[in-house]
């Protein structure tokens, strides 16, 4: 009787713990999620010219896709878009260490290809390690001189519709995924820009989407969705691939972490260069 | 859904994949590509595959780096359009080329 009973309450305590196990696990991934939802999507950076915004919704509860802004000289802003191998916590985990990489990289680079070379030394041990690798495309956008540079580490270009409404194919940018191979080096293309152009970066979720009959989302189908759209704010235009996206997975589960980026272009700083011009200065 | 199936003579493995290979797969198609049965030459054969995601091409770049540490050759073989693509854009054949590997149709 007594062992009977010992047997009872030990499987109640089993439970007990495993219960506890659950709600800890449940809640620290919660706060993991608030931690990634809110260094992504964070506040917009303001340019003085146009508009930059972006936002990452994750397939799971956290996910792996990046995306980020880091502030130059001169009104100039880096971008940088990335999709992490994998989904959930361990790519989330790595989510972070590409934006700590990005960040300090960003700071001492010249310009996109630099700071992706500088990624890839910083990262390449520790990804070959994991046998995990990270797509990134990076940018540097001058509202001054409205020159769009970039470069890519296995990342697909974004979409540019021309403020005709024409989409343009922008010089290719190759490049290996971060953690493909051990000291590369990336080169930068630019192109120049002109008001109310629009640059759309994004990760495969949104092309790689499926309905129900298992046709894929693709580039078909943003592109026209782009160019409807273009003339709306950022913001809009979030919206409107969000809801686009939802309306054609026909309420699926979310297959895969989507991200967009989306930089409209305003007319040309005039103001910050005559600012910033030596000859103003005394 | 997976299958990979092993087809080894005169000292090449092939593997032929079809199916899916994603975050859902790759655990079997790890399984199944354990064994490289002493073979000096590994082909990986994509014609049957449907489609394969970052998890997927993370398992065929393992599966390179130990052909590549225990001296045996390596070739990708039958990759559709959309495959090819995807492969070129992130860097595989680069990758593939570095190590001594082979890419054919």
């Amino acid at each position: 009787m007594r062992f009977r009973n010992e047997i009872y309450q030990n499987h109640e305590k089993g439970v007990t713990a495993m219960d506890e196990m659950d709600a800890t696990l449940k809640r620290e991934i919660h706060l993991a999620r608030n931690i990634q939802m809110k260094l992504l999507n964070g506040a917009k950076p303001k340019l003085p010219s146009g508009e930059v915004s972006g936002v990452s919704i994750p397939a799971r509860l956290i996910g792996g896709d990046y995306f980020d802004f880091y502030p130059l000289t001169n009104g100039k802003i880096r971008i940088i878009i990335g999709d992490v191998m994998g989904k959930g916590i361990p790519a989330a985990m790595l989510m972070i260490l590409t934006r700590g990489a990005f960040r300090s990289a960003a700071e001492a680079t010249k310009g996109p290809g630099e700071t992706l070379t500088a990624m890839n030394n910083a990262l390449y041990s520790d990804l070959r390690t994991l046998g995990s690798f990270v797509t990134v495309f990076c940018a540097d956008w001058d509202p001054n001189a409205q020159i769009f540079t970039y470069a890519s580490g296995g990342h697909n270009l974004p979409v540019i519709i021309r403020r005709n409404f024409e989409p343009l194919e922008p010089p290719a940018a190759k490049g290996v995924m971060l953690g493909g191979l051990p000291d590369q080096i990336y080169k930068d293309e630019r192109i120049n820009l002109e008001e109310d152009d629009f640059v759309f970066f994004y990760t495969d979720g949104i092309v790689e989407a499926q309905n129900r009959e298992g046709a894929m989302f693709k580039h078909d189908r943003l592109v026209p969705l782009l160019i409807e759209n273009c003339h709306k704010s950022a913001s809009e235009i979030e919206v409107g691939i969000e809801k686009a996206l939802s309306a054609f997975t026909e309420g699926l589960p979310q297959k895969d972490d989507i991200t967009m980026v989306i930089l409209k272009v305003g007319p040309e700083c005039t103001e910050i260069a005559s600012y910033n011009s030596p000859l103003m200065s005394s | 859904m997976l299958d990979v199936k092993r087809t080894y003579k005169d000292m090449e493995l092939i593997l032929a994949i079809s199916g899916i290979l994603d975050y859902s797969t790759v655990q079997e198609f790890n399984r199944q590509t354990e064994s490289l049965q002493d073979a000096d030459k590994v082909i990986l054969d994509f014609s049957e595959m449907e489609f394969l995601d970052s998890t997927g091409i993370g398992v065929v770049l393992d599966l390179l780096h130990r052909t590549f540490e225990n001296e045996i050759a390596f070739e990708i073989t039958g990759l559709n359009e959309v495959a090819r693509e995807v492969f070129d854009t992130v860097g595989v054949f680069e990758i593939v080329n570095a190590m001594g590997g082979r890419v054919t149709s």
